[in-house]
C-alpha cells in the first residue's frame, strides 16, 4: 500500500498466474467429470485459487472481482466438501466466470472500464446453481481416529478422511524422516508414490530424532489391504501404522516395521533461499541488454589497445597479458549475452493454455465440436515473442474454426469424426522455434485462389498457369485478397491473413501454408528464439539506409564539408579541441564509392577514449527500436551485425559499431604505417 | 536486535500486503515463506518473535504448522496469528485449540493487523 502502482503490478501478475492455474485445473476437472472420476486434489487446489483471488482482490478494493471469486469459492467449497455434485452446467458457468476474471484483470491492467452487467449475470447464475442442486449435509460422524491427529486436520481434510472411511478404504499413518535441508525432495517422492495407489489426506510434520531431521506422518488412505501395503514398503525407511480398515486374519492389528536409522545426510544445514523465482519487468532486461551492448563496445576499444601495444611493444608481458584478458573478457561477454537471452525465455504452454479457454468458447458460439491437441508446450521462446504471438495465433485459430472445420453434420457426411481437431504444436529448429496450427477441416481450393487472383487483376491468366501451388497460396497474404464474397469460394481463409503475416514479419518470423482440399490446412510459423530489442538511429549513407545501435553513440553533430580536415593523409574532425578520425560509412561498405560533395552531413561520434571515431553519414532520419535478425553464418560482413525489418522502411542492415571501430582502427594504423 | 516476524502465505500479493501493513513498526524485520515447507526450513535459521500464517496452503496446512510449532520446545512460545478466510468455523476453533493466539479474517484491515502484531511483539518475552 506504500506503492500502489507496484503493488498493482504484483497483484495483476499473481491474478494472471491464478487464472492460468484455474483454467488448467478446470480443464482437468472437466475431463474428470466426463470420465465420472473427480480428483479431490484438483478440486482442493482450484478452491485454493478462488480463495486466494477473493482475498487479494478484496484487499485491493476490487469489489466485483472479490464478489465473483467469492461465489466461485463457495461453489468449489461445496464441491470439495461433497455438498454439491458437479455437472456440465456448473462447469460452463465456472469457465465463464474465469473468463470474466481474465477480462476484468486485463481491463484493470489497461485502466479501462469493464462491463459490470456481465458480472452481475454470472454471479446470479452461480448463486442459482449453488441453490438448485440439493445440498448434501456433511455428516460429522466421529471417526475413531486418534484425537491428537483429528485435532490438527482442517475441516476439508477431515471430510476427505470420512469420505475414504465411507468408501471402505484402509487408513494408514506412514511415518518418514528426512534431513531438514532436503526434506521436500524425499517427501515429494514419497507423496507422489502414495498418490498413485491412494490418497494422501494430510501431511503432519513433527520434530525428528535430531535437530537436523524432520519427521512427517502422512495420513494415507488406500483400497489396498494391510498385507499389500506392508509388502510395498518393505525395506524402505518408513513406519507404517494401521489406523482403520481391513486387516487380514494373519496380519496383525498394528503393522509396524522395524525402524532402521534414516539415511543420515552428512552435509551441514544450509541457508536456503526461500523463493527461487523473481518477477522482472521485461524493460529492465532490455536495459541490461543495452548495457551489454555498450560493454561490447568498450571491449572493442580494449582490443584496439591490445593491437597497438603489440605493434609498439612487441610480445612483451603487458601486451601478452592484456591480450589474454581481452580474450577472456570476450568469452565472458558472450556468456553474459547468452544467459540474458535464457532469462527472457518462457515455455510456449503459457500461450497454448490460453487457447484452450478460447476454443471452448468458440466451439460453443459456432456450434462446432473442436478438440484442441497441443504438443511441445515446453519449447521456450522469448517472452516478448510469446506476447506478440498471441494475437496472430488467435487469428489463425479463429480462421481454422470459422472457415476450416466443418459443422458436425457435414463432417459426418464425408466420414470424418464429428469433432474437428486443431493441433497446436511447437518444436525447436536450430535458432528458431516452429509453431504449427493444423486443422482437419475442409482445406483450401488452390484453383479457386488462382482464379480469384486473376479476377482481381493481380496476375494474368497465362502467367498464373505457371505458378507453383505454393506461389498461388501466397496470394492469401495480399491485403484485401479475401473478402466476404470469397468465403464460400476459397474456404474463406485469408481473412486478415495479411495482418497476421505483417505481425509475424515484425518479429522477424515467417509464415507458410500447407493445405489439402477436404483434408485440412496447416499454418507454419517460424520464429527466432529471441527478440532482443535495441534502440537504433536510422541513417542514410550514399544510396542506402542503415540502422545504427544508439548504445555507445556519444553525440550527433551537424557537419559542414569544411569541418573535415586532413592530417597525415587522414580525414579528421576536431571536436572541442580533440582530434577524432573520420570514417565515411558509405566508403566503409563500398571503398570504390565516389564521394559526392554535400552541403551538410551528420557526424556520429562513437567509441571511447583512444578509439573514438566520427562516423560520417548523409543524414540521420529517425530513432527506432528494432529487432536484430542475424544474417546467418554464411554472410559474415565486417561492420554488419544483422538485419532488421522496419515494415514501411523496408529491410535495413544493422551496423555493428564495435566491429567498425576495430576494423577502422586497423585501417588507420595500416594507412599511417 | 530487531523483532523477526515470519509471514507464511502462498499468495505473493497477500504477503506483500501483510508486510506493507506491519513493516512500519519499529525494529521489525519480516521474513516471507511462500508455503509451509519454506516455513519449516526457515524456523531453525533464526529466532522468530511472531508468526502469521494462512491455513489453506498447498503442502501442509496452517493447522499442521501450528501443531508442529507447539510440540517443539524451541518454538512453542512463539505467538501465532492465523490470517485466513471466514470459511470454516471448525478450522478457526481447531487453530485456537492448537495454540494460536489470534484468528484474523481475510481480507484484513491493515490497521487492525498492525495493532495485533504490535501487541504481541511488545508482550513478547525475548531476552
Amino acid at each position: 500500500m506504500t506503492e500502489p502502482k507496484n503493488d498493482l503490478n504484483e497483484f495483476l501478475a499473481e491474478v494472471e498466474d491464478i487464472v492460468g492455474e484455474m483454467t488448467n485445473n478446470l480443464i482437468k476437472l472437466g475431463e474428470g467429470v466426463n470420465a465420472g472420476q473427480v480428483d479431490p486434489d484438483i478440486l482442493n487446489s482450484i478452491f485454493r485459487s478462488a480463495h486466494t483471488l477473493k482475498g487479494i482482490s478484496g484487499m485491493f478494493g476490487l469489489t466485483e472481482m472479490a464478489t465473483l471469486s467469492h461465489k466461485m469459492e463457495d461453489i468449489f467449497d461445496s464441491l470439495r466438501m461433497g455438498r454439491l455434485s458437479i455437472n456440465h452446467a456448473i462447469m460452463d458457468a465456472l469457465f465463464e466466470a474465469v473468463d470474466l476474471i481474465n477480462g476484468l484483470m486485463r481491463a484493470k491492467a489497461k485502466g479501462e472500464e469493464f462491463g459490470m452487467e456481465r458480472i452481475a449475470v454470472i454471479i446470479a447464475r452461480l448463486e442459482q446453481l449453488t441453490g438448485a442442486s440439493g445440498t448434501v449435509a456433511s455428516r460429522s460422524k466421529g471417526a475413531d481416529i486418534d484425537k491428537g491427529i483429528l485435532g490438527v486436520l482442517t475441516e476439508y481434510e477431515e471430510h476427505r478422511l470420512q469420505e475414504n472411511i465411507k468408501a471402505g478404504h484402509t487408513i494408514f499413518l506412514i511415518g518418514a524422516e528426512f534431513n531438514l535441508t532436503v526434506f521436500d525432495e524425499g517427501l515429494t517422492e514419497l507423496t507422489t508414490y502414495l498418490k498413485s495407489v491412494g490418497e494422501v489426506i494430510a501431511t503432519l510434520p513433527s520434530t525428528g530424532k535430531s535437530p537436523e531431521m524432520l519427521h512427517f506422518d502422512l495420513l494415507f488412505s488406500t483400497h489396498l489391504d494391510v498385507a499389500s501395503v506392508e509388502d510395498k514398503f518393505r525395506g524402505k525407511n518408513l513406519v507404517v501404522k494401521l489406523m482403520k480398515g481391513h486387516v487380514r486374519p494373519q496380519g496383525g492389528g498394528d503393522v509396524t516395521e522395524t525402524e532402521q536409522p534414516s539415511e543420515a545426510r552428512p552435509e551441514e544445514a544450509t541457508v536456503r533461499s526461500v523463493s527461487n523465482t523473481v518477477r522482472v519487468d521485461i524493460k529492465k532486461l532490455d536495459s541490461i541488454m543495452n548495457t551489454i551492448g555498450e560493454l561490447s563496445q568498450l571491449k572493442a576499444s580494449i582490443t584496439q589497445i591490445v593491437h597497438r601495444l603489440r605493434l609498439e611493444m612487441g610480445f612483451t608481458w603487458p601486451a601478452i597479458e592484456l591480450a589474454r584478458i581481452d580474450k577472456n573478457l570476450e568469452k565472458r561477454l558472450k556468456e553474459l549475452r547468452e544467459r540474458m537471452i535464457e532469462v527472457r525465455m518462457v515455455p510456449v504452454h503459457q500461450l497454448f493454455d490460453k487457447f484452450t479457454r478460447v476454443i471452448r468458447k468458440l466451439s460453443q458460439e459456432t456450434g462446432k465440436e473442436i478438440e484442441l491437441v497441443t504438443s511441445g508446450g515446453d519449447t521456450e521462446l522469448d517472452k516478448l515473442i510469446i506476447e506478440d504471438l498471441a494475437d496472430p495465433l488467435m487469428h489463425i485459430i479463429r480462421n481454422a474454426i470459422d472457415h476450416g472445420i466443418e459443422i458436425p453434420a457435414d463432417r459426418d457426411k464425408v466420414g470424418k469424426p464429428m469433432a474437428g481437431t486443431i493441433n497446436l504444436k511447437a518444436y525447436p529448429q536450430g535458432n528458431h522455434v516452429v509453431i504449427e496450427v493444423e486443422d482437419d477441416g475442409a482445406g483450401m481450393n488452390v484453383e479457386a485462389i488462382r482464379k480469384k487472383a486473376v479476377a482481381k487483376g493481380l496476375i494474368d491468366e497465362v502467367s498464373s498457369q505457371t505458378l507453383s501451388r505454393q506461389n498461388i497460396l501466397e496470394f492469401i497474404f495480399i491485403p484485401g485478397f479475401s473478402t466476404k464474397d470469397a468465403v464460400s469460394e476459397v474456404s474463406g481463409r485469408g481473412v486478415g491473413m495479411d495482418v497476421v503475416k505483417k505481425n509475424i514479419a515484425h518479429m522477424s518470423g515467417t509464415i507458410d501454408i500447407d493445405t489439402e482440399e477436404g483434408k485440412g490446412s496447416k499454418i507454419i510459423l517460424t520464429l527466432p528464439i529471441t527478440l532482443a530489442i535495441i534502440q537504433t538511429l536510422v541513417i542514410a549513407a550514399g544510396a542506402r539506409r542503415y540502422a545504427m545501435p544508439l548504445a555507445g553513440t556519444q553525440e550527433i553533430i551537424d557537419i559542414h564539408p569544411s569541418d573535415i580536415k586532413t592530417m597525415e593523409k587522414k580525414e579528421v574532425y576536431i571536436l572541442r579541441g580533440r582530434t577524432i578520425p573520420v570514417l565515411r560509412l558509405e566508403q566503409f561498405f563500398n571503398p570504390a564509392a565516389e564521394i559526392k560533395k554535400r552541403a551538410a552531413m551528420s557526424g556520429i561520434i562513437v567509441g571511447f577514449a583512444d578509439s573514438m571515431l566520427c562516423i560520417l553519414v548523409d543524414s540521420v532520419i529517425s530513432e527506432q527500436d528494432v529487432i536484430i535478425k542475424p544474417l546467418g553464418r554464411l554472410l559474415k560482413v565486417p561492420g554488419i551485425a544483422g538485419a532488421t525489418d522496419l515494415g514501411d522502411l523496408g529491410t535495413l542492415l544493422v551496423v555493428d559499431v564495435a566491429g567498425i571501430i576495430s576494423v577502422a582502427g586497423r585501417w588507420m594504423r595500416e594507412r599511417a604505417a | 536486535m530487531p523483532f523477526n516476524v515470519l509471514v507464511v502465505d502462498d499468495s505473493a500479493t497477500t504477503r506483500a500486503m501483510i508486510i506493507s501493513a506491519i513493516e512500519v513498526l519499529e525494529d521489525t524485520r519480516v521474513v516471507e515463506a511462500n508455503n509451509g515447507f519454506d516455513a519449516l526450513r526457515l524456523l531453525p535459521l533464526m529466532p522468530f518473535d511472531l508468526i502469521i500464517t494462512d491455513i489453506n496452503m498447498p503442502d501442509i496446512s496452517g493447522l499442521e504448522l501450528i501443531n508442529f510449532l507447539k510440540k517443539n520446545p524451541e518454538h512453542k512460545n512463539i505467538p501465532l496469528i492465523i490470517l485466513s478466510t471466514e470459511k470454516s468455523e471448525k478450522d478457526k476453533e481447531r487453530g485456537l485449540v492448537l495454540g494460536a493466539s489470534e484468528y484474523l479474517v481475510k481480507p484484513f484491515d491493515p490497521e487492525k493487523l498492525r495493532m495485533v502484531v504490535e501487541k504481541y511483539l511488545k508482550t513478547g518475552k525475548r531476552q
